[in-house]
């Protein structure tokens, strides 16, 4: 798991310590749920920032 | 009463706008104390505006079915020389000099805009209990959440208080209330109604869309705001087309899949049975309704909150010197997304652009699916967990799940009612379509409709 109150100590040094150690559980469930797909993508895989959905499209 | 019965009155002239605007009006002024479901109410202007629709029908101009109806707006769509909160103490001065293309669609339809409704902080939560503008609670059980974010939309058409009310929906957010509220909600398909004027939450999730009392007033409130819009980036070409079923809708050999994994799993019994009692009368009616696989919704919803956190946290950061401003689940949601690295939100996409592929597979199957559209019916104020078919779950993860994955895959989906609980709450379906087909999923759901009498109960000792 990562090290949460690290993170928060580099990127949002304004969050209280009390605030932090509440938002750790469920940032720890993501992390474990999103850590397996994270590399699954095939490197040339680009992201879909803009949805490319055609009508009728049914592969 | 629905919008199209309200204009065939209003055709054969036995009511006037006007009327329908004040019985509207002493409606809300009698309920909004109880439910808080109006943050502002533009009585004045909407009844200048009814006698200006009134006038016009009596001059033989007819704008559409929308003409002289009474609606409202989440009051996350910019209205000009309107306060527009987004239910923020960030915006609760914040008067827009344009209108949301919604709002413009909606003017030009010739709707009569009762107000502005309230919503979950930022739109960013499931139960609209928000801190700064008061609880808005549900017309069925004012103890109970009207589902958010767009919980004013939902309590305000439940209770009768407007024939149509528009909500946004970032993961679930239009879904959720119609669930909890008895009423329909319609996402469109990403890019069918423009974004443009609706403080912005999530720059790919985010859609727009009506809270209804009938499937049949969703499809008319999207044809008058369907259409390309160069100011949003996501808006389509598409062709809008026509989305009104007609009166005796037919689904006769519509393959409806029923998936057989993820939706069903965990559901409060009353739900998966008014769900599976809603599939039969499908099959009754004609339908081929088949059981299908999905993909991995739980990947798919691990996902969607990467990308949901990340550009929330995105969009608000500027303001976060501001804590004090922020309720505390709001901030804790928004200092989440503070923490995820850029690469997690990248591949995050990246995977989004895969599942979409993956899911489409599903459509060579079926023409749509049919699920619940939340696992419960609506918690009570203030409840954090929940009893779901014997298992514990975070009542925002939970009403959320069933819905949140399909904005990251942009399909358009449509929450009906479908029964209610021994307790006379309402239960929530979805129906899940292909891109852009939504005129199959209003047909689909107006056939439902009409072979069941669940849109027609209203909260009691209203």
């Amino acid at each position: 798991m990562k090290n949460w109150k690290l993170i928060a100590a580099a990127l949002a040094p304004d969050i209280p310590e009390p605030e932090l150690a509440r938002i750790e559980p469920p940032l720890d469930a993501l992390e474990a749920a999103f850590r397996p797909l994270a590399h699954q993508p095939p490197h040339q895989t680009e992201p879909a920032f803009v949805l490319a959905i055609d009508p009728g499209e049914k592969e | 009463m629905t919008i199209l019965e309200a204009g065939r009155l209003l055709d054969r002239r036995e009511a006037s706008s006007v009327e329908l605007t004040g019985q509207c009006l002493a409606r809300i002024e009698k309920l909004n104390p109880k439910l808080n479901a109006f943050l502002t109410i533009t009585a004045g202007t909407a009844l200048d505006r009814a006698r200006q629709m009134d006038l016009e029908r009596a001059g033989g101009l007819r704008r559409g079915p929308l003409a002289g109806i009474p609606i409202a707006v989440k009051d996350n769509f910019s209205t000009k020389g309107l306060r527009t909160t987004c239910g923020s103490k960030l915006f609760a001065n914040y008067v827009p000099d344009h209108d949301a293309a919604v709002v413009e669609r909606l003017d030009a339809a010739g709707a009569v805009l009762l107000g502005k409704l309230g919503l979950h902080e930022l739109a960013y939560g499931i139960t609209s209990n928000n801190p700064h503008f008061g609880t808005v609670r549900n017309p069925w059980d004012p103890e109970r959440i009207p589902g958010g974010s767009s919980g004013g939309s939902g309590a305000a058409v439940a209770s009768l208080m407007c024939f149509m009310a528009m909500g946004s929906d970032t993961g679930g957010s239009i879904r959720i209330p119609a669930s909890f509220c008895g009423t329909v909600g319609l996402k469109p398909t990403t890019g069918r109604v423009s974004r443009y004027g609706v403080l912005p939450l999530d720059f790919t999730l985010d859609h727009m869309g009506p809270l209804t009392r009938s499937v049949r007033d969703a499809a008319v409130t999207l044809e008058a705001l369907a259409g390309y819009d160069p100011r949003d980036d996501s808006s389509s070409r598409v062709p809008p087309g026509d989305f009104l079923p007609p009166p005796e809708a037919s689904i006769r050999g519509v393959r409806i899949g029923l998936p057989e994994n993820y939706y069903f799993d965990h559901l409060d019994p009353e739900v998966d049975r008014a769900v599976r009692d809603l599939a039969a009368a499908a099959a009754r009616l004609g339908a081929e309704v088949v059981q299908v696989s999905v993909p991995d919704l739980e990947a798919i919803n691990a996902v969607a909150r990467v990308i949901l956190l990340s550009e929330a946290s995105a969009t608000i950061e500027r303001f976060l010197d501001r804590r004090e401003d922020f309720g505390a689940d709001v901030l804790a949601l928004l200092d989440q997304g503070r923490l995820i690295p850029a690469t997690d939100y990248i591949n995050a996409q990246r995977l989004r652009r895969i599942q979409q592929r993956e899911f489409r597979k599903v459509f060579r199957q079926v023409d749509c699916l049919l699920t619940p559209a939340t696992p419960t019916p609506a918690p009570r104020i203030g409840q954090t967990v929940m009893d779901v078919g014997g298992r514990e779950e975070d009542v925002r993860l939970a009403s959320t799940r069933l819905v949140r994955g399909i904005n990251l895959l942009g399909l358009p989906a449509l929450a009906i009612p479908c029964g209610s609980s021994a307790a006379g709450l309402p239960l929530g379906a979805q129906i899940i379509g292909r891109a852009f087909e939504e005129a199959l999923v209003l047909r689909v759901g107006a056939a439902l409709e009409d072979s069941t009498d669940h849109h027609r109960r209203t909260p009691p000792g209203l």
